[in-house]
């Protein structure tokens, strides 16, 4: 076959350029320490590249967002422990406060130190980082507590902050400072006193405001000069008074005055007057209101003031003038969850009733409302109650019913919060001696039930601490292997760079040294 | 004539061949390094006589012309392999052009300007409130932004570069086309016969199959009938042109070649022009398209949750990125190049959107704008924005590296068939250095011969 000088040109060409071409890449990839330098140097590494390396900025990304949050909840969790010692030390004073062996000078120093406290708190609440505050729900340009009018008053709202901390993995930082800082929940105190009326069946147990009575012997002298006795041994209702009364031989007989409040006893003799009196070494007529001589034919007992309960009947309130029923509308909740439903309570006969249909009620979306009638200490009234902290409970009567009006829980009322409870025990103890409505003693409770928000925050915080640091801890273990996977796909293995590049080198120095030695000689040079 | 003026003869006969040989053996030595050059032989034939009583005699050596060895089969072969070879070596060029400039690996292409852009977005979720985390997310959206703009013009200007390099390869394409027809015209009159300009007519076809996928066929005149896509390039001496046509609207794209005289779309499959067509129409145009859904998506899903969302003052959120009117899912064509951030949020930024409630300190928005990152989009495919634009250019990549290969695969074939091209047609200096060897020891005997019969002459005429 014929070679002709230019095929022999062109395959030397062709080899040496190779070669070179060859070593321009393998420097390349020794000099830039990278085996992939566009995509197309290798198309699928290229793609894995770009995936591992988006992931890195996310975690990178995660594991910022994270930092932050637990510097923010770090904070949180120090204003909590501040709270918490403040808390511990004022049930400490309410206490001192409360056993009455403080003199007035004693009692304005622990009112004092109360204040103080309270500024404790105060500060606790406001906790900030980087001029945000942390206790304000969404509102964290502006310190959630503040004095307005007196009064500490709460400007934050209810939500609370999330972090990212990866892609499914959300964890809450804030807390709004109504939920940690709230003590009493909400509730509305209704009437006083519902006066129901007495009745043949009320036991004497819930006379009194439920003190109860518990009746010897009395001695009845009728007009006519009867004499009977009558023991109230045994006996369980107002109804077995009256029996016994009315089968005591004289013509004096027992019932309920009219407005059901007490009882009566009429002389059905024909003298002029009638004596009751304490009998046996019992002061039973003294305390049915009862002793003493009556010229009038009838006389009336003292009020019986019984307590309210359960059984009592509508009708049987206001002194017998009877509550009609009618539909109430009940909103607890917090503007993060707001929970209301409407009572169609048309069809309730007794307390027990409202009672029963309150504390089952949900609302819209079947959450219970977590309300609950109560009846108030010391008086014949009730009261709803909020079983939820934090929230602010509302009730209204609908369609024009007086349902509510009638109880008197028509109305909204807000959770306390621990300022208040800490102002109001300094004004009790500042006030003087005595605790006489009770106040310092509500407030040890309510004290308790603060400490227990704050400490179910902080244990919130740590919980929530926790899962960050579990979270963290992966990020770092899925960077490790991201950045091993990386390294993979696109570094150059020197050792294996600088072999490939010594043995192109001298195949190209072989190719130019050998066409060099080739190209030249021809036919020519050895004619004559 | 037979006698001693029938040896003088032959052996003038003889030297006049010996003597053509060389010149041929010359031309072919001068030639040896002319591109296209086809090897010519003398050829020889030997004569005889009759005389009666003798036989046949030889009267010495006659011109059998001169012959040019081409193997059209070859020809053909290397024809048809150099269109492929321009075909994807104009790929290979462009497309690596393209990738260079907006090498996604380098990290400083659209990948990583939307990785910034959600890492803003989370910073701001850690601190909604902060005024400096505001400014940084609206200034890398403005970045964004405009790195996608900027690859939308990219993009223009390599189309525009491609119609470019097209028109002044048909440039080139014409003008060749004329020649070949002037050769055709001078080859005919010369009853086919003309090696020198049959050579330069081959080496115009070659060229012409580098730029398109031109076939040939020789007509038995001579004349040879160059065709492209089914059309008539060259036939005879008559030529027709190709040119660009221009788009529709002044400074849109150009749609094609086509043949000035009647119109018609050029249908080029191969060599540079078809290889620059097929990147401008299905390379380029299916990035734009990319790009442009990209940016559709990005926009409308980034302003959709922003809309949603509340400001540092509480007010609603308004649209975060602009997008051209018109645009749609179906035909975001246009997004990339149009779009940029609202100008209000370039002024203020407390416009910016970070929460939903309305409190500064909500972060809701943020956190659910940087969970692009890994949402799932419909409009996209199921894909997220940030894998979409990974594939797409993963499947540049794998572009550019498929015609690089295959560009070596036939520029390796190319060189074999023009080494055998080359063995059949090309010139051999040992060979022809033996062939002068031959002739001019031929031409000496020749010569000897000649010396001979004139001796014998002389001797017959001084014996008279």
């Amino acid at each position: 076959m014929r070679v002709t000088p230019s095929m022999m040109a062109r395959s030397i060409l062709g080899n040496i350029t190779r070669g070179s071409t060859r070593i321009e890449r393998l420097h390349e990839i020794l000099a830039s320490g990278k085996k992939v330098l566009r995509p197309s140097d290798d198309p699928a590494a290229a793609r894995g590249i770009l995936a591992d390396r988006g992931r890195l900025d996310a975690v990178a990304a995660y594991k910022n967002s994270i930092s932050s949050a637990r510097a923010v909840m770090s904070v949180m969790e120090g204003a909590l422990v501040t709270a918490e010692e403040s808390l511990v030390r004022a049930r400490e004073i309410t206490l001192e406060g409360a056993n009455g062996t403080a003199d007035l000078a004693q009692r304005q120093a622990l009112a004092l130190e109360l204040d103080s406290l309270r500024q404790s708190l105060l500060v606790a609440g406001n906790a900030s980082v980087e001029g945000r505050y942390l206790f304000g729900g969404g509102r964290t340009t502006e310190a959630p507590y503040y004095l307005s009018q007196g009064r500490i008053a709460y400007r934050g709202d209810d939500g609370g902050r999330e972090v990212a901390a990866d892609v499914l993995d959300r964890v809450g930082v804030t807390v709004p400072g109504r939920s940690v800082f709230s003590v009493s929940p909400a509730e509305l105190d209704g009437t006083f006193d519902l006066n129901p009326a007495v009745v043949t069946g009320t036991p004497l147990a819930d006379l009194l405001r439920g003190h109860g009575v518990v009746l010897g012997q009395m001695r009845i002298t009728d007009s006519d000069g009867a004499v009977g006795v009558v023991d109230f041994a045994g006996a369980v209702t107002v109804g077995d008074i009256l029996a016994r009364v009315n089968a005591a031989g004289t013509a004096v007989t027992a019932s309920l005055t009219p407005a059901g409040d007490a009882i009566r006893l009429t002389d059905g003799g024909s003298g002029p007057s009638f004596t009751v009196e304490d009998w046996g070494g019992s002061i039973a007529a003294s305390e049915l209101g009862l002793a003493g001589t009556s010229d009038t034919g009838s006389m009336d007992g003292l009020d019986l003031d019984p307590k309210l309960a359960h059984w009592n009947t509508l009708a049987m309130l206001r002194g017998g003038a009877g509550i009609a029923p009618g539909i109430l509308r009940i909103s607890n909740g917090t503007t993060a969850d707001r929970r209301e439903a409407t009572l169609d309570l048309t069809g309730a006969v007794t307390v027990g009733d409202l009672a029963e249909a309150i504390a089952a009620a949900r609302d819209g979306e079947g959450r219970p409302l977590g309300v609950t009638l109560a009846f108030t200490d010391g008086g014949a009234g009730v009261a709803l109650r909020s079983g939820r902290g934090g929230t602010t409970l509302t009730a209204g009567d609908v369609a024009g019913g007086g349902l509510g009006a009638a109880l008197g829980i028509a109305g909204s009322s807000d959770s306390g919060d621990v300022f208040s409870l800490l102002q109001s025990l300094a004004d009790t103890l500042r006030a003087g001696e005595g605790d006489p409505e009770g106040v310092l003693q509500r407030g040890l409770a309510d004290l308790v039930t603060a400490l227990d928000n704050v400490l179910s925050a902080r244990a919130g915080i740590g919980v929530r601490l926790n899962r960050l640091e579990r979270i963290e801890s992966r990020l770092l273990d899925e960077e490790l292997a991201i950045e091993s996977d990386l390294d993979t796909l696109e570094s150059t293995d020197l050792a294996q760079g600088i072999t490939d590049l010594t043995l192109a080198s001298q195949s190209y120095e072989a190719a130019l040294g050998i066409g060099g030695r080739i190209l030249g000689p021809s036919l020519f040079d050895y004619l004559r | 004539m037979s006698g001693l003026t029938g040896i003088l003869a032959l052996a003038r006969r003889a030297l006049q061949a010996q003597q053509l040989g060389l010149s041929v053996t010359g031309n072919n030595i001068a030639n040896v390094n002319t591109p296209g050059y086809t090897r010519q032989d003398l050829l020889l034939v030997s004569d005889a006589v009759r005389i009666p009583g003798v036989g046949g005699l030889g009267t010495g050596v006659s011109l059998g012309g001169i012959q040019r060895s081409r193997d059209a089969f070859a020809d053909a072969e290397l024809r048809r392999e150099n269109h492929v070879l321009g075909y994807w070596t104009a790929r290979n060029q462009f497309l690596k052009r393209v990738e260079a400039l907006n090498n996604e690996v380098l990290a400083e292409g659209l990948t990583q300007a939307l990785s910034d852009f959600l890492t803003s977005w989370q910073e701001l979720s850690d601190t909604p409130e902060d005024r400096l985390a505001r400014v940084n997310v609206v200034e890398q959206g403005e970045s964004l932004a405009a790195a996608v703009a900027g690859t939308a013009e990219e993009l223009r200007r390599a189309e525009r570069t491609a119609d470019e390099t097209i028109e002044a390869h048909l440039t080139t394409l014409n003008a060749t086309a004329e020649r070949i027809a002037s050769l055709n015209a001078r080859i005919v009159a010369r009853s086919g016969d003309s090696p020198h300009l049959q050579d330069e007519r081959d080496r115009l076809i070659e060229e012409i199959t580098l730029l398109a996928d031109a076939t040939v066929t020789f007509q038995p005149n001579g004349g040879a009938t160059v065709r492209i896509g089914g059309m008539v390039l060259v036939d005879g001496p008559a030529s027709f042109r190709l040119e660009m046509q221009q788009g529709s609207e002044p400074g849109s794209a150009a749609r094609g070649p086509v043949w000035r005289h009647n119109g018609a779309t050029a249908r080029i499959a191969g060599g540079q022009i078809g290889g620059l067509i097929a990147v401008r129409d299905e390379s380029l145009a299916g990035l734009r398209r990319d790009l442009d859904r990209f940016a559709f998506a990005l926009a409308q899903e980034v302003n959709r949750i922003h809309r949603a969302g509340t400001d540092l003052d509480g007010r609603q959120g308004g649209d975060f990125f602009l997008l051209p009117a018109g645009a749609d899912e179906l035909e975001p064509a246009g997004s990339a190049a149009a779009l940029r951030l609202a100008p209000e949020l370039l002024e203020n930024p407390s416009r910016l959107a970070a929460g939903t409630g309305g409190a500064p300190g909500d972060n809701r928005t943020a956190l659910a704008v940087a969970g692009l990152r890994t949402a799932s989009l419909e409009s996209l495919g199921r894909a997220s924005l940030g894998s979409f634009w990974t594939a797409t250019s993963g499947r540049l990549g794998s572009q550019v590296r498929e015609a690089g290969d295959r560009q070596v695969e036939h520029g390796l074939a190319v060189e074999q068939l023009l080494n055998l091209r080359d063995s059949l047609s090309g010139v051999s200096l040992d060979e022809e250095a033996a062939k002068l060897v031959a002739y001019e020891q031929a031409y000496a005997a020749a010569a000897r011969v000649a010396n001979v019969a004139d001796e014998m002459a002389q001797t017959l005429l001084s014996e008279l």
